[in-house]
């Protein structure tokens, strides 16, 4: 059984802030150790499932998605590491048995610890067939084409619906309460890690209750922005229409040209002017 | 039994000066694990005393509110970190708590202590509620006696524990320095503070009974006064909001739970009127 682990920073334990998770924030040192352990857990938990391949994707786009701790990581697994990669699902394949996302967020707009979508500074919203759609909806998509299913999902207790609203056979595991987008109750790191790790293992050995996430194509994809500079940039993408000032929409013959099109708007729109006001 | 701990930094044994409680000080790496210890000590106390669930809170309000190191916490606790919380150093708080212990906390402005301040030292000159001066331990107190629980314990200076042996004269208190003046101390060791903290906190907790709530009678008016007008100015603003005289203004809310975002609503607000303390010559004004 391969086992895929993607992670990001926001739903970890411990973290509730921007310099916990981006340079050169005072306390990014700590936050890398927390997503290191709470990734450990997961692989422990993988491993005690019967796992013979486990491979874990430093999705976090902070220090160029090299926020895991390569010395610090569990010797049996793979890591992927670095940017210049199309998405946080770097190398998932057919091969795979499960997904698990580890440290996720809610997605722009719904309140929850550090929610936002792949980037906070630009986007308002992304929908998929009008349905809003966040992090692990993307990731979940990117694993569903290869009929790979989502499987567990451990984050703040705000990314609860979201992940039922997409994965309603998947276990959240919440580590952490929201207060507000910078505050939170949260889990000792030490608890967090035994619940990730028991819940990882039990979840895998019942893959027979899973699914994955599947959408049949045409897909209306739409990627709204929080100014109109980055739709302006953005309308250089491969069949790229505008739908209003801060959006751009196209309709996609199968996820993955639906997703290449959300990161390629994200990118262009990227290049905008970001100086709120000349 | 659910015990709430509400952590702050100027109380703590060793701590004498804003460079060791806020970044980028040069000893706020320091100054932020001593906090920790002191939490830990009082956890260790709340657990050996039976509680079965402890909630920590971050009150210190510098690096927004993340100062304690969780990972150096008793594994046995929740820690409320972060800023923007509507109930500031008392967040979560509710009937559902036995008891609420108050550590590394400090005297208020104006009451001679190491780093006297009430909730920032720019901007707040002195609050009352009901005509009674407060500083956070009171305030704190009063949100915990109208939700039904009481203070058990208190640690900081000596000048705190004095202040609070009048306003909450049934809490074990723990001074662990001797306040020599606003910048200086005379300490107890840190080993030595976390021992009194566990042993206090665990002895508190053993005789809850005798503790009584802190109230202050409703409804709530709190008079809010600025050191200068430009924040009065700037809070007057405020929907209900009383102007009483040049200093100072009045907020009335039916309760003290609905007094505290009032409260911490016109402090922001003055706050943010004065980013730079002085625009005429002379030098920055003083400030925790």
């Amino acid at each position: 059984m391969k086992v895929y682990i993607a992670t990001d920073m926001e739903g970890i334990s411990g973290i509730v802030d921007r310099g916990q998770i981006s340079p050169p924030g005072l306390d990014l040192a700590r936050g890398r150790q927390f997503l290191t352990d709470d990734t450990n857990a997961a692989i422990r938990g993988a491993l005690a499932a019967g796992a013979s391949e486990v491979v874990v994707s430093g999705g976090h786009g902070g220090n160029g998605m090299r926020n895991i701790i390569d010395e610090r990581l569990h010797e049996a697994a793979w890591l992927i590491s670095g940017d210049s990669r199309p998405s946080m699902m770097e190398g998932l394949d057919g091969s795979f048995a499960a997904v698990v996302l580890i440290g996720y967020h809610s997605r722009h707009g719904r309140s929850g610890v550090l929610d936002h979508t792949i980037t906070a500074r630009d986007i308002y919203e992304i929908r998929i067939e009008g349905r809003p759609i966040g992090e692990i909806g993307l990731g979940g998509l990117a694993a569903g084409r290869h009929g790979v299913p989502v499987v567990l999902v451990s984050g703040d207790d705000r990314l609860v619906g979201e992940t039922q609203e997409w994965f309603p056979w998947a276990v959240p595991v919440v580590v952490k309460y929201a207060i507000g987008r910078h505050a939170a109750r949260c889990m000792h790191p030490q608890r967090a890690q035994e619940l990730i790790e028991r819940s990882t293992a039990d979840v895998l050995g019942r893959l027979a209750t899973m699914a994955p996430l599947v959408l049949p194509p045409p897909l209306a994809v739409e990627v709204q922005f929080k100014r109109t500079s980055h739709a302006d940039e953005a309308m250089r993408a491969a069949g790229a229409a505008r739908v209003d000032g801060c959006t751009v929409g196209t309709s996609a013959p199968d996820v993955e040209t639906a997703l290449q099109f959300v990161q390629t708007c994200i990118k262009l729109g990227a290049t905008a002017q970001n100086a709120p006001m000349r | 039994m659910k015990v709430y701990i509400s952590v702050d930094v100027e109380g703590v044994a060793g701590i004498v000066d804003q460079a060791q409680g806020s970044a980028p000080g040069l000893d706020y790496a320091r100054g932020r694990r001593l906090m920790t210890r002191e939490a830990a000590a009082a956890v260790r106390g709340a657990l050996a005393a039976g509680a079965t669930e402890v909630w920590v809170s971050d009150g210190h309000g510098a690096n927004g509110m993340r100062n304690i190191l969780i990972e150096d916490l008793p594994p046995d606790c929740w820690l409320i970190s972060g800023d923007g919380r509507p109930m500031g150093q008392v967040e979560g708080l509710d009937g559902s708590f036995d008891a609420l212990a108050l550590v590394g906390y400090h005297t208020r402005h104006g009451v001679s202590g190491v780093l006297d301040h009430t909730i920032n030292g720019r901007v707040v000159y002195d609050l009352t509620l009901n005509g009674q001066p407060v500083g956070e331990a009171e305030l704190n107190a009063a949100v915990a006696g109208h939700l039904g629980v009481p203070v058990v314990f208190v640690s900081g200076d000596h000048a705190l524990i004095r202040e609070v042996g009048m306003s909450l004269p049934w809490a074990e208190g723990v001074a662990v320095k001797e306040a020599i003046g606003r910048h200086a101390s005379r300490a107890m060791h840190p080993e030595r503070a976390c021992r009194a903290i566990e042993d206090g906190v665990a002895r508190a907790l053993g005789r809850t009974g005798q503790a009584r709530l802190y109230e202050i009678g409703t409804p709530v008016v709190s008079d809010l006064t600025f050191k200068y007008t430009t924040m009065a100015d700037s809070a007057a603003r405020l929907p209900g909001a009383e102007r009483r005289s040049d200093l100072t203004i009045r907020l009335t809310a039916p309760d003290a739970v609905a007094a505290f975002p009032l409260i911490m609503a016109a402090i922001h607000l003055g706050g943010f009127s004065m980013a730079a303390p002085m625009k005429l010559g002379g030098g920055g004004a003083p400030g925790t």
